[in-house]
């Protein structure tokens, strides 16, 4: 096991190696930052003078090697709109991002568990037919639509929670039913299947005959087993609900990593960039392993060497 | 004989209340996008600042016309800029999954087929490409190139192609050991001829199914490239700009931003409901 998470861990470190390496010539490829960083009638002198102070006139590998010299040195280089060191722009937003993410996940699993499980226990009935419909209908619409749909219906129309801002709880709400919306369907979509098949299974059939408590078998005896595919496709799927992320905090000004992200790439702040995908590169990574390792726990069938 | 089969499947998905209504929806607002001109007299891009923010169902003032979805903060029709956007999203998605499908099959296949090292490669490419955060990428490529048609499509492609390669791949592991494939083989058909004859039209079926789920993916993720700036750039009536540039009127003209994503969400709901009529037909064990 622990050799297993040794050589995850050092592949994590070459995929990184890679991503940064990619995103580094994406954006060093598409034009000189320095003559962003000056007022629009600078001379090429003095764009030039600047490219040079920055380095940015070095081959690009160099550069390259230069940025993880630095990186490796605990220094992720200084933001070129807002004047401070990266880590601390970083360091700043990503609580945000971590509790907002929190609070989507919680919401879809309480709303998720219970509505899955009902749809499979009582298949083809009222309940189910409409579980299934609204978890496809949340899966048919884009974050940043529902985003706005609710902020017109309750912060413009009946006016109950904040448009903006993270002061209170309220202000969390809507940023939390927004990010949770799409992953609540989707789990209500894969719960309500594996409990299906998992039902069928002939130890449910034992677990009954034998005079188990309904509660039980299927508390016990369904849900932990039908909770593996739940588990691969929370896996699959943190690739989308990053994308939500980004979204929900750009509609509600949301002051994490997401609103960053977009702020720093459309305003050509290489360092920030490079900063946040690194730091999304090692939250999905460590997020993906630990989906892999809590295979082995769920299931002891699955053993890593 | 292969022609009644496909005839059975189409029957098949509209033989369910669900098919029926993803088929009708995809083909409605298809239909209507490809016929915008008949549809509307209006232009997608003419101004019109008198008429600017026009609620919906607003009368021109000579009797000559009728804003049916209003108008937006330029006065341009709301209707027509929805028809023309929805052909956008429609085009965008079909060669995002045309491309993808073509990469993630023959890479799924090739992988299943000849093993070893190549399989290796391949599938170690799919599971690391579901670790790395392909969003900001995306969002990198495009702002950073140009917001071209092209490089949307390529890098939706490239972000959606490793789950044909997935099933690709399992149905052709599960293939080459049938005792059809034994038999061709054993008389002495080439691999070329396996391949083409038996792996490849076997695994179309769940290669559709994920090719219509995939359809509703890109229309959301192109929405949200274009919403969030870094897509397709006003003044392009592509949906995802259109609710960008709306979302500031939420206050005073709520059709602007809500309007477009019903579209978006329909396209998706008829995409997810064939996709998964069309599992239910050929894999009933997934329902």
């Amino acid at each position: 096991m622990l050799a297993y998470v040794a050589r995850r861990l050092v592949q994590a470190v070459l995929i990184l190696l890679i991503l940064s390496a990619l995103t580094f010539s994406l954006l060093h490829l598409s034009g000189n930052p320095a003559s962003l960083l000056l007022p629009a009638d600078a001379t090429s002198e003095q764009i030039k003078n600047m490219s040079e102070l920055m380095g940015l006139d070095l081959p690009i590998y160099v550069q390259y090697g230069r940025f993880l010299d630095r990186l490796f040195h605990g220094d992720f280089g200084t933001s070129y709109r807002m004047n401070r060191p990266v880590w601390d722009i970083i360091t700043t937003a990503f609580p945000h991002t971590l509790k907002l993410g929190v609070c989507a996940m919680i919401f879809a699993s309480l709303l998720s568990l219970p509505l899955g499980m009902v749809a499979a226990i009582k298949r083809d009935s009222i309940v189910d037919l409409a579980a299934t419909f609204f978890a496809t209908l949340g899966q048919s619409m884009p974050t940043f639509w529902i985003a706005i749909l609710l902020m017109l219906a309750f912060s413009v129309k009946l006016d109950w929670l904040p448009v903006s801002g993270t002061g209170s709880l309220l202000h969390y709400v809507l940023p939390t039913l927004s990010l949770g919306w799409y992953s609540n369907a989707l789990l209500t979509r894969v719960i309500r299947s594996s409990m299906l098949e998992v039902l069928n299974q002939d130890y449910i059939r034992t677990a009954r005959s034998k005079g188990l408590l309904e509660r039980t078998t299927i508390l016990k005896h369904g849900l932990r087993n039908a909770s593996l595919p739940v588990i691969t496709i929370w896996g699959m799927q943190l690739g989308t609900v990053l994308m939500g992320s980004v979204a929900t905090e750009t509609v509600f000004g949301w002051p994490g990593i997401g609103r960053l992200s977009v702020d720093a790439i459309l305003g050509r702040d290489y360092p920030i960039v490079m900063g946040v995908v690194l730091t999304f590169g090692v939250l999905l990574i460590l997020l993906n392993l630990l989906v892999d390792l809590s295979y082995a726990f769920l299931d002891p069938r699955i053993a890593y060497s | 004989m292969k022609r009644s089969k496909k005839f059975d499947t189409f029957r098949r998905l509209l033989s369910t209340p669900k098919g029926v209504v993803g088929v009708l929806l995809i083909s409605i607002l298809v239909v209507s996008s490809l016929v915008a001109p008949y549809i509307t007299a209006h232009n997608p891009s003419k101004q019109n600042l008198r008429y600017r923010n026009s609620p919906p169902l607003t009368e021109l003032a000579d009797g000559s016309g009728l804003f049916i979805l209003g108008t937006d903060q330029l006065g341009r029709d709301m209707l027509t800029r929805i028809l023309y956007g929805t052909r956008i999203s429609v085009l965008i998605a079909l060669a995002a999954v045309f491309i993808s499908g073509v990469i993630g099959v023959t890479l799924g296949v090739v992988s299943g087929f000849v093993g070893g090292w190549v399989e290796t490669l391949i599938m170690r490419f799919v599971d690391i490409q579901l670790s790395l955060p392909l969003f900001l990428v995306a969002m990198i490529w495009i702002s950073f190139s140009s917001p071209a048609l092209i490089n949307i499509i390529a890098v939706i492609a490239i972000w959606t192609w490793t789950q044909y390669a997935r099933v690709a791949r399992a149905s052709t592991l599960s293939l080459r050991e049938t005792g059809f494939v034994e038999a061709s083989r054993s008389m002495g058909a080439s691999q070329l001829w396996i391949l083409a004859k038996h792996i490849l039209p076997n695994i179309l079926a769940p290669v559709l199914v994920i090719a219509s789920l995939q359809f509703g993916r890109a229309i959301i993720l192109e929405a949200t490239l274009s919403f969030l700036g870094v897509g397709l750039q006003p003044p392009t009536p592509a949906l995802g700009v259109m609710i960008a540039s709306g979302r500031q009127y939420v206050d005073t003209a709520w059709w602007l931003a809500t309007l477009p994503g019903v579209v978006i969400m329909l396209l998706v709901l008829g995409a997810n409901f064939v996709g998964d009529v069309l599992r239910d037909v050929w894999d009933p064990k997934l329902r």
